[in-house]
């Protein structure tokens, strides 16, 4: 197992008493406002305490592990990620090297990443003169410098045009295939259903079920979970979702 | 055209520091060219000037350090309450007789009285405070050391207590010397070392908190050891010239000014301004023709005060 989850429980927030994944690939935690999506990936990041044995990575205990080691098998990428400084991009970039140890020099980690996201243009540039969508393609290419095992992604693709948002579903799927586990929380369900590999669905702090999309995101469960009644819309170019709020009877 | 930081800066010190050797009551000395004007020079005013760059380069780093951490471009060892705390611990000392005024343990004493305030602070205002809440959780702390402060001179034996201590209150660099260079020296030393080791964690805070929380740093370890870098820059300067305000809080921003926003860049950057902006403030001090000699803290609070209301209203609109 990849990753193995049991009794996690966080504050009163969050309970999860079973949960594995196998293999590297692109896991989707799905779930309405303050159902713990958060929560969850933060306890899985080690943001929080946790107790011994309730995360494995790879057969590591995360609460066994210092931070510097967590670090250096973890990404990860707030909700609502920020820089407090008008530095240049290309600062913010080397200054997301910080404690990682790594296999290549840094001049060409940042370019790989800048490739990536094409942030080229935007280097020199202070993060604080751009816009709110060219900020968050600079966290996540942050978060996606070096190697690591694990990137878990809070809501990633807020903010980002369509363009964007699939193109960064592109290259965190193309992530997932090259061996590394992607756990990213997102609320836009036809995405998920179209990259995601698995869902991971949760309710207040429970989690309802896991497995592929199709068997994730059925009407009870969307119905359980986000009082609506969807109907799915899918060819070969994409997903669609069209919903309609339960009206209370 | 580049700005070439040291040389330039260098320049600068030097200059300022030959006109503030220089500078007496109503003359200026070109060079000391008696026994009694060398004399003078190295026994009475180079200390005074070491003294005045020691402060402010700890006022400023203490500044810079309180605005990258807190994320407040209003934190400042005085509006905190940081400096209040270590004048009690250190007025404490004083009154009830547990340390000489040249004490090596002074230092440390007023690092206590700085690190209670610091925690007492973060615990009211919390960690993410707003301009306004860290102004009124420091206005807080401040009022409870001032109370304090009272407390202990009227229970202390000497009649003169007050006024001694009201003098020293209002920070001062004159009729000091190497004695309280001594002092603040180690206590530099210590916070500058603390600064340089963590570096790595003081520029990973232009980051959100939990972006800076998943960088792979011992947070609670190096939280604690860039307080205890605070404290010690404000003890230092406090147990060996008072409390000087508002030094904290403009030097980082006229950095800013100059365009340094990587944090570790700017606490430095910040200390060396900090030590030349005490320098000309005490010039000024001097230089100015009052009956009685007005006192640094003085000066730098008529100066730094209204900068505040500027500092505040920005932040308000921001």
């Amino acid at each position: 197992m990849i990753l193995q989850v049991k009794q996690l429980v966080v504050a009163e927030r969050l309970q999860i008493a079973d949960w594995s994944i196998p293999q590297a690939q692109f896991i989707g935690v799905v779930g309405s406002n303050g159902a713990g999506k958060s929560t969850l990936l933060s306890a899985v990041a080690g943001l929080v305490p946790i107790a011994a044995n309730a995360v494995h990575l790879n057969n590591r205990d995360l609460a066994q592990l210092s931070a510097q080691q967590r670090r250096q098998l973890i990404r990860y990428l707030p909700q609502f990620a920020s820089v407090n400084a008008a530095v240049s991009v290309q600062q913010v970039l080397q200054q997301g090297l910080v404690n990682l140890h790594l296999k290549v020099s840094v001049a060409e980690a940042i370019e790989r990443v800048s490739r990536e996201f094409d942030l080229a243009p935007l280097l020199s540039r202070p993060i604080t003169q751009l816009s709110g969508g060219e900020q968050r393609r600079v966290h996540v290419a942050r978060a996606c410098l070096g190697e690591a095992e694990l990137l878990v992604f809070d809501e990633p693709g807020s903010g980002l045009d369509i363009g964007h948002q699939l193109e960064l579903m592109d290259h965190l799927k193309a992530r997932s295939e090259a061996g590394q586990l992607v756990l990213a929380a997102l609320h836009d369900l036809a995405l998920a259903a179209q990259y995601c590999d698995q869902l991971l669905l949760l309710h207040q702090g429970r989690l309802v079920a896991f497995g592929p999309p199709n068997e994730v995101l059925t009407a009870e469960h969307l119905a359980q979970t986000f009082a609506v009644t969807a109907t799915w819309l899918c060819n070969d170019d994409g997903v669609a979702l069209l919903a309609q709020r339960l009206r209370k009877s | 055209m580049r700005f070439s930081w040291w040389p330039g800066y260098l320049s600068v010190l030097l200059f300022i520091s030959w006109l503030y050797l220089g500078l007496g009551h109503y003359q200026f000395e070109l060079w000391p060219s008696t026994q009694l004007q060398q004399q003078i020079w190295l026994e009475i005013r180079l200390p005074r000037l070491t003294l005045a760059w020691l402060n402010g380069f700890a006022l400023a780093a203490a500044g810079a350090i309180l605005q990258v951490i807190l994320r407040n471009p209003l934190a400042e060892p005085g509006l905190t309450g940081v400096a209040g705390g270590a004048a009690v611990t250190t007025v404490m000392a004083l009154y009830m007789g547990w340390f000489g005024a040249l004490s090596g343990w002074l230092p440390l004493v007023g690092m206590v009285g700085g690190a209670l305030s610091l925690l007492v602070l973060l615990v009211i205002a919390g960690r993410q405070a707003s301009g306004s809440q860290l102004i009124l959780a420091g206005v807080a702390v401040s009022a409870v050391a001032g109370a304090v402060l009272a407390v202990i001179l009227n229970m202390a034996s000497n009649p003169y207590a007050f006024q001694e201590l009201s003098l020293w209150m209002m920070g001062s660099v004159s009729n000091r010397g190497w004695p309280q260079v001594w002092l603040i020296g180690p206590c530099i030393a210590l916070g500058g070392l603390i600064c340089w080791r963590q570096r790595g964690f003081i520029n990973a805070h232009i980051f959100d908190q939990y972006t800076l929380l998943s960088l792979g740093f011992a947070y609670a370890r190096s939280m604690w050891l860039i307080l205890i870098a605070v404290t010690s820059f404000v003890a230092g300067s406090v147990v060996s010239a008072g409390i000087i305000g508002f030094v904290g809080l403009i030097a980082p921003h006229l950095v800013r000014l100059l365009g340094v926003n990587k944090p570790s860049t700017l606490v430095w950057r910040s200390a060396f301004c900090g030590g030349l902006l005490v320098v000309v403030v005490d010039g000024l001090v001097k230089w100015l023709p009052t009956p009685i000699e007005l006192h640094l803290g003085v000066i730098a609070a008529v100066i730094g005060a209204p900068l505040l209301i500027v500092l505040l209203q920005r932040t308000g609109r921001s």
